[in-house]
C-alpha cells in the first residue's frame, strides 16, 4: 500500500476517532473560567493575628533582629512602608495554597539566612528571610548552604529539597551560563531560561533528566541581591512531586525577601 | 498572531486567553483522548493544562515556540491523570498486556475502516501512539516531536516507522479479512 495513502488514512482515522470529544469544548471553557475565578480568590494570602508571637525564644530573637533591621533599614519611605515590612516579617504566617487541586491552609514560620558582607562595603550585610512550612520541612545547612528538606523523606526516590545560597560577587547574569553548563554536565536536559516575576523576581533556569515520573526536575531562581551578588535558589525534586513538593516550594518561595542590614 | 496573544495573556488579558483556548482546544482534546482513551479524563487533562498555562504564562519565554511547551504540559497532565488512576503501565510491559486484550476485541471490527484503524492505533504502545498522534493529528515536525517528548530524533524516527508499519500491516491484513495478529507482531 502506498505510504502517502497510509498517512492520509492515519490522519483521517485520528480525526474521525476523536471528533466526538469536540462536543465538550464549550462546556469545558466555562469550567476553566470558573476555575480561574476561584484561583484568583484563593491566591489571596491571609495573614492571621499574632496569636503565638512570643511562643518560641528562637523566633523572638530572630524577629527582634529582623524587625530591628527592617525598622532601621526602611524608615525613610515612611510609615506605610514600615507597616508593610512589619507585616512581612511576622514570625508566622498562614497562607492558603493550592495543592493538587485542593486548597490547604498552611502555617509558615519565619527563617532568616546567614548574612554576608555586601560587595566592598564593611557596613552593609545582605541576608534573606523566608517563611518555611515547618510541619512538613526542616532547614539544614549542607556545605554552607541552607537547605529546606522534607521531614519525611521517601526511600528510593530522588532527593527533594530547596536550597538557598548567596554568591556575593556574581550577578544573576554572570551565573546563568555557569549553571546551564553545570546542568548539562550533570546530564540534565535544559528546558527553559526566562526572566520571571513569580514566585520571585529573577532569572529562572529549569531542566530535567526526562519525562518519566521519577525523573529529576531542577529549577534555579537567580535573584539579584542588589549589591553585585545573587541568591541562588535551587529546587530539586522529581516529576511526580511537581504538584506536591514543587507547589509547596513555590508558595514558600513567594515569601522570600532580600534583607540588607546597615543601610 | 500566537506570540501576540501570549504577550496579551502575560498582561492579564482574559479575552486573549479565550482566543488561545479556541485556537488550541480542538487538538488538545483530540490528543488527550488518544492518550487517556476516556472523554472525562481527556477533558480533565485539557482543563488542567489551560489553567497551568494561564498560571505559568509568565515563565514562558516569548523567544520560544509556544506549541511544544503547551503540548508538553498537556502530555504530562494526561500521564498524571492516568497515574492517579493507576493506569500508567510501564512501557516495556504495555505491549504484553495489550496482547491479551486485543483478541477479545477483534470480533467487533464490523465498522468502517477508519474507525477500525483508529481502534488499532489506540491499542498501540503509548511510546508509539503519542508520536503518531503528534505527527498525523497535530502536524508537528519530527524535530518538534522529539523536543516535546524529550527523546532523540533517531529514536523518534524509529518509533514512527514502527507505528506506521504496524498500521500498514493492520490495513493490509484487515483488507484480506485476516487481521488476527496485526498489532503484536
Amino acid at each position: 500500500m502506498d505510504n502517502k495513502l497510509i498517512d492520509k488514512k492515519i490522519e483521517s482515522a485520528l480525526k474521525q476517532g476523536t471528533d466526538h470529544i469536540l462536543e465538550l469544548k464549550s462546556g469545558l471553557w466555562l469550567k476553566i473560567e470558573e476555575r480561574l475565578e476561584e484561583e484568583k480568590e484563593k491566591e489571596t494570602i491571609v495573614v492571621k493575628p499574632k496569636k503565638k508571637l512570643l511562643s518560641r525564644l528562637v523566633i523572638q530573637v530572630s524577629v527582634a533582629t529582623v524587625l530591628g533591621v527592617a525598622f532601621f533599614g526602611f524608615t525613610k519611605p515612611g510609615q506605610a512602608a514600615f507597616k508593610r515590612i512589619e507585616q512581612l516579617l511576622l514570625p508566622e504566617k498562614t497562607i492558603v495554597q493550592q495543592l493538587e487541586g485542593n486548597e490547604e491552609e498552611t502555617k509558615l514560620t519565619l527563617n532568616e539566612g546567614q548574612g554576608q558582607k555586601a560587595g566592598q562595603s564593611d557596613d552593609l550585610e545582605v541576608s534573606y528571610a523566608i517563611y518555611v512550612d515547618e510541619e512538613m520541612y526542616k532547614v539544614e545547612n549542607v556545605g554552607g548552604k541552607d537547605r529546606i528538606v522534607p521531614k519525611l523523606a521517601a526511600e528510593n526516590l530522588p532527593q527533594v529539597y530547596m536550597e538557598i545560597e548567596q554568591v556575593a560577587d556574581k550577578s544573576p547574569q554572570m551565573l546563568v551560563e555557569e549553571i546551564v553548563q553545570e546542568m548539562k554536565a550533570e546530564g540534565y536536559q535544559l528546558k527553559e531560561v526566562a526572566q520571571v516575576d513569580d514566585p520571585v523576581k529573577g532569572t529562572l533556569v529549569t531542566g530535567s533528566t526526562g519525562n518519566k515520573w521519577n525523573d529529576v526536575v531542577v529549577r534555579y531562581y537567580l535573584v539579584d541581591n542588589q549589591h553585585g551578588g545573587s541568591f541562588v535558589i535551587k529546587q530539586h525534586f522529581f516529576l511526580e512531586a511537581e504538584e506536591g513538593h514543587g507547589a509547596r516550594f513555590y508558595y514558600m518561595l513567594k515569601e522570600f525577601r532580600v534583607i540588607t542590614k546597615g543601610e | 498572531m500566537e506570540q501576540e496573544l501570549i504577550k496579551r495573556i502575560k498582561l492579564g488579558d482574559r479575552k486573549a486567553f479565550a482566543d488561545l483556548y479556541n485556537l488550541y482546544a480542538d487538538y488538545a482534546l483530540r490528543l488527550a483522548l488518544t492518550i487517556t482513551k476516556e472523554m472525562a479524563d481527556a477533558a480533565d487533562a485539557v482543563q488542567e493544562t489551560f489553567i497551568r498555562v494561564y498560571k505559568n504564562i509568565n515563565t514562558f519565554d516569548l523567544q520560544k515556540n509556544f506549541k511544544p511547551w503547551f503540548y508538553r504540559i498537556l502530555i504530562n497532565e494526561c500521564n498524571r491523570i492516568l497515574k492517579k488512576k493507576n493506569k500508567v503501565v510501564l512501557l516495556d510491559n504495555y505491549f504484553e498486556q495489550k496482547e491479551s486484550s486485543v483478541s477479545s476485541q477483534k470480533d467487533n471490527y464490523d465498522f468502517e475502516e477508519s474507525e477500525r484503524l483508529y481502534n488499532a492505533l489506540c491499542q498501540l504502545n503509548e511510546e508509539i501512539r503519542i508520536p503518531l498522534t503528534l505527527k498525523y493529528l497535530i502536524g508537528f515536525s519530527e524535530k518538534e516531536i522529539a523536543e516535546i517528548l524529550g527523546i532523540n530524533l533517531n529514536t523518534l524516527k524509529s518509533r514512527l516507522y514502527k507505528g506506521r508499519e504496524r498500521l500498514k500491516k493492520f490495513l493490509s491484513q484487515n483488507k484480506e479479512k485476516e487481521g488476527k495478529e496485526w498489532i503484536t507482531s
